[in-house]
């Protein structure tokens, strides 16, 4: 995401947000001082490029004015609105600052691009998460079910019968056509839970390896099958999923990142709340979660890889 | 016929900017003439890298069809957070959250994983959705007043949809005016970047993939005029060519191929969709403009880069009309335009020729369906709705086809040639999600797909939008690919080698060749191997046998859950007079068709163990080796519940629907309007072509 970089100067926001702090301050309700009445219009062509003159500002009284004229109109009534305090309370004016605020905080987490031994830690730490399912390998003779499951029984028996002791090439000379085919490799069990039914995908787990084994049943059919290796469940080597852990550890570190400058930011503040007593539980528990984020706990829930 | 626009009222939103979507002009998809024989070689310069490669081929199911928070319409029905992150989470099997519902928090999950997913969030409006949502990102855009209304629409509202939808029905269309001080160029860009960065990370070759992809959205005068372009690797444009630079579909291509480096491995591929709600413009190659040589190059052009459509989706089933070219009862199937066509004698039809009834509430609801004028495209009318303006022939498959076939004999080349798959067009980033039933977490069936206007079960059952009972969850797309790679997959999707369901994880296979006779009596490797050898799959070209004999059709389908019911070949052809023709086979049926309880009980007529698979060998009795035509399967399941079925059993069980206090519920059997509630979900393979020359 190009984020504009000046947004992300830790100076000139400060710059900016001094400027708002002052602005407040001076609206509470003091007269005007000299200095304030000072309408300094910037040049003609500036006026014309700015965005509340692109789009129009209807707001303004007279469609028809000089758009500088009223840009100065806009500006005299919006100092008189700070002045007379019309700021204060105003829920659009709140909640703009608020997310102002908000995307600060994500900015203020300027990110360098992570050291490998960060996303080596990070790793570590989330393992679990990364985890790969079991899978199996197998080569399979299939007998249709058409002239239903004794016939195809008794036709796999038949071929077992001559299938063994032979590799797993041999079973291309027996079965029926079958639009799965004969060999199913790192298949995960949800994969053959799909294909064949639960009932198949445990027995498969119990057929013996590299001899021709069954009958298995599915819904489609009877099996025969050359149940070459077994997967194990594993964790894959930060390598293998590199992409993905660098992609989870920013969004991990931003969310951290954001909540401590939050913490810091609280810390300024003696917050007493009227509910203290009647929900203090909620309250404690939210500056835990908080706590515990920007101490960098775990935070990687949710989603698996 | 003009219908105006309308701006207020409880009508859906939805139909405004949906119908507000769709494709101008010329805009008829030419697949590309498949390479005859597709024999199962590996791609080339691939390489044998997965477990589960096999040369005869797997089949892997997915959804090429998904919107996320970044689709300005999936924004507004109220999907603020699932963005596609989250799409592929869902594809992958885990459980994602919707937008609450006025029962609170709702959970989905697929019950089966996905093989393979594409996120294919709108290209118009991807700055200005960014721009909209994120105040950093968005600077001053971000407090335009139409941004401000953005973000605090209701599901329910209808301006958002107007001010957003408009823009796209327009011929000459122009962004919103937040764009002359804002960049929405700079943010529709790294939005992209974002899109492709997570579609790159989430493809895992050899066990799930990903596309990168997108969708161009064009609703002119309100005709759907969408197409889904997929790329077939990490090298994709800097930034997706919209509506907005490339108003005709031919401009979008040529911007494409001039956006899409192929020496840097760029390639794409494009899958028009919703054919049914064009008004007979999407699929369209007008035979009054084939003397102009510019005209046929950009329908060779376009033909080139659409070999697939999206047959079906939650928008209806465009595969054929009943009443239009057609008097075969199963084309009623999931149609978005459920209601009759409207009397019309030059078209040979003769009924509903008393007043046309509006039905009530909105006075301008149809009750039955316009043909349009000489079956050509309509372009006077603007029809901003799902449920109004003509159809034609051609914007189902069939008559496509055939109108294709025609203009082959005069071109050359079929301008609308194409394989099939079906997609859902989720707007919950919910890709996939077709179980009728619902999943873990959802206690009502199926979710609905469009946020925060069909989250309630209620709304779910509205009669009045075209996001109600009307709509289905959608289709999968399936693909007969040598591993589940991303090489592979686009290899099989160029070829045409894929297949569409209703939903059903059901496997379909078409080839046409010659075969031996007890082809089907063969051990499976020697079947295939000979299929493959002496034949070609579906997507390609049959050629007549060695002495000059008919091609025999072998097909092989494997039941999903529910056992099978009745198997059908679909021929169309054109005759030498270049007169059109249609016939349906029936080639089995296992069954009389099941009978569904209210609370989904299945009771079936036959054993069920028997028909869980099938392989046949089939000739046809008419082939006629001087007429071109087209062959593909239909396969039934038999009948289980619809998903509105599913529902109204929970809402019984529930208590939330009391029949005896509320008799004409459309849950309940003594409604006036009952629910659809029994569906027989299907299969169709993408059809093998024949042409007089191709077995000369």
């Amino acid at each position: 995401m190009t984020r504009h970089s000046w947004l992300r100067t830790p100076e000139i926001l400060m710059v900016c947000l001094g400027v708002a702090a002052f602005a407040v301050d001076r609206l509470r309700g003091d007269p005007v001082s000299a200095g304030d009445t000072v309408i300094s219009v910037p040049p003609r062509a500036q006026v014309l490029a700015s965005p509340q003159t692109v789009v129009g500002d209807e707001i303004v009284a007279g469609e028809n004015r000089d758009p500088v004229e009223r840009w100065v109109r806009a500006e005299v009534l919006y100092r008189e609105a700070l002045r007379l305090g019309l700021d204060q309370n105003d829920l659009i004016v709140r909640r703009r600052l608020v997310q102002k605020m908000e995307y600060a905080l994500d900015n203020m987490a300027a990110l360098d691009a992570p050291q490998r031994v960060e996303l080596e830690q990070f790793f570590a730490r989330n393992a679990e998460h990364y985890r790969e399912p079991a899978a199996e390998s197998f080569t399979q003779v299939t007998f249709s079910l058409r002239d239903g499951s004794e016939a195809a029984l008794e036709r796999a028996a038949f071929a077992l019968d001559r299938l063994q002791g032979k590799g797993r090439d041999a079973g291309s000379d027996y079965g029926d056509p079958s639009a799965d085919g004969m060999r199913i490799a790192s298949a995960t069990d949800a994969r053959l839970a799909q294909l064949y039914g639960a009932e198949f995908t445990n027995e498969l787990k119990h057929a013996e390896v590299s001899v021709w084994d069954g009958p298995l049943r599915s819904r489609t059919g009877v099996h025969l099958v050359f149940r070459e290796r077994s997967e194990p469940s594993r964790i894959p080597e930060l390598d293998e999923v590199y992409k993905r852990v660098a992609r989870d550890w920013v969004e991990h570190s931003r969310a951290v990142a954001r909540e401590e400058h939050y913490a810091e930011l609280a810390a300024r503040y003696h917050i007493v709340r009227a509910d203290e007593e009647s929900d203090p539980a909620g309250s404690r528990a939210e500056l835990a979660t908080a706590a515990a984020l920007a101490a960098g706990g775990e935070g990687l829930s949710g989603r698996a890889p | 016929m003009t219908r105006p626009l309308r701006f207020s009222g409880p009508r859906p939103q939805w139909l405004l900017v949906m119908a507000v979507m769709s494709i101008a002009a010329c805009g008829s998809s030419v697949p590309s003439q498949a390479p005859p024989g597709a024999s199962p070689q590996p791609t080339p310069g691939q390489v044998a890298e997965c477990g589960d490669y096999a040369p005869t081929r797997n089949a892997y199911f997915g959804d090429l069809h998904v919107h996320t928070a970044n689709s300005f319409d999936a924004y507004l029905f109220g999907n603020h957070m699932n963005n596609p992150e989250v799409a592929y989470d869902f594809a992958q099997g885990r459980q994602i959250q919707l937008n609450d519902n006025t029962a609170g928090q709702r959970f989905v999950q697929l019950r089966r994983p996905l093989d393979f997913a594409a996120v294919t969030d709108h290209s118009e409006y991807l700055g200005e959705v960014r721009i909209c949502t994120d105040a950093e990102q968005g600077g001053l855009g971000y407090y335009d007043p139409l941004c401000a209304e953005f973000r605090v629409n209701r599901p329910q509202d209808n301006l958002a949809f107007l001010v957003w939808g408009v823009p796209l029905t327009q011929d000459d269309p122009s962004r919103l005016p937040m764009c002359t001080y804002a960049d929405c160029a700079t943010a529709a860009r790294s939005v992209w970047e974002e899109t492709s960065r997570i579609t790159d990370s989430r493809n895992q070759p050899c066990r799930f993939t990903a596309f990168n992809a997108y969708e161009y959205s064009p609703s002119t005068a309100g005709s759907r005029l969408h197409r889904n372009i997929v790329f077939r690797s990490s090298a994709v444009p800097e930034v997706p060519v919209s509506y907005f630079e490339a108003p005709e579909p031919i401009e979008l291509f040529n911007q494409l191929n001039a956006a899409c480096d192929a020496e840097e491995g760029c390639e794409y591929l494009s899958i028009p969709h919703n054919s049914n709600l064009s008004h007979g413009r999407l699929l369209w190659a007008d035979p009054e403009r084939f003397s102009d040589p510019q005209y046929v190059a950009d329908l060779r052009e376009i033909a080139q880069v659409n070999p697939v459509l999206e047959m079906m989706q939650i928008k209806g089933n465009s595969e054929c009309k009943l009443g239009l070219g057609t008097t075969d009862e199963e084309c009623e199937f999931e149609q978005l335009r459920d209601k009759p066509l409207c009397c019309d004698p030059a078209n040979g039809i003769t009924e509903n020729c008393t007043e046309k009834l509006p039905s009530l509430p909105f006075v301008d609801e149809v009750s039955c369906h316009e043909v349009c004028p000489n079956d050509r495209p309509d372009y006077d009318t603007r029809s901003p709705d799902n449920s109004t303006g003509c159809v034609a022939t051609h914007d189902f498959v069939r008559g496509a086809f055939l109108k294709g076939m025609q203009a082959q004999q005069q071109l050359g080349f079929n301008p609308l040639r194409f394989s099939l798959i079906a997609s859902t067009d989720n707007h919950n980033a919910a890709s996939g999600d077709v179980d009728e039933q619902g999943n873990p977490g959802a206690p009502y069936g199926w979710e609905g797909g469009h946020g925060g206007q069909d989250d309630d079960p209620e709304e779910r059952l509205d009669v009045l939008t075209n996001i109600g009972r009307i709509t289905n969850p959608g289709g999968l797309a399936g693909v007969w690919a040598d591993q589940n790679t991303r090489e592979s997959l686009y290899a099989s999707l160029r070829r045409g080698e894929v297949f569409a369901t209703s939903g059903t994880r059901m496997r379909v296979r078409l080839f046409a060749g010659d075969y031996p006779a007890d082809l089907c009596a063969l051990p499976d490797a020697q079947m295939k191997a000979l299929a493959y050898q002496r034949g070609v799959p579906m997507g390609a070209d049959a050629r007549l046998t060695a002495d000059g004999g008919a091609p025999a059709f072998a097909l092989q389908v494997m039941a999903d859950e529910q056992p099978l019911q009745r198997l059908q070949i679909v021929k169309l052809s054109v005759d030498t007079a270049g007169d059109a023709h249609e016939k349906v086979y029936d080639l089995a049926t296992f069954a009389p068709v099941a009978d569904v309880d209210d609370d989904c009980t299945i009771h079936y007529k036959a054993a069920t163990e028997t028909r869980m698979s099938a392989c046949m060998l089939w000739h046809d009795p008419d082939f006629d080796s001087t007429q071109t035509a087209s062959y593909y399967l239909r396969a039934f399941e038999d009948a289980s519940c619809r998903w509105t079925g599913h529902m109204c059993a929970a809402l019984r069980r529930t208590g939330d629907v009391d029949c005896a206090a509320t008799p004409d519920h459309a849950c309940c059997p003594t409604s006036s309007s009952p629910v659809k509630a029994v569906v027989q979900e299907r299969a169709w393979s993408s059809p093998i072509w024949y042409t007089p020359e191709s077995g000369s």
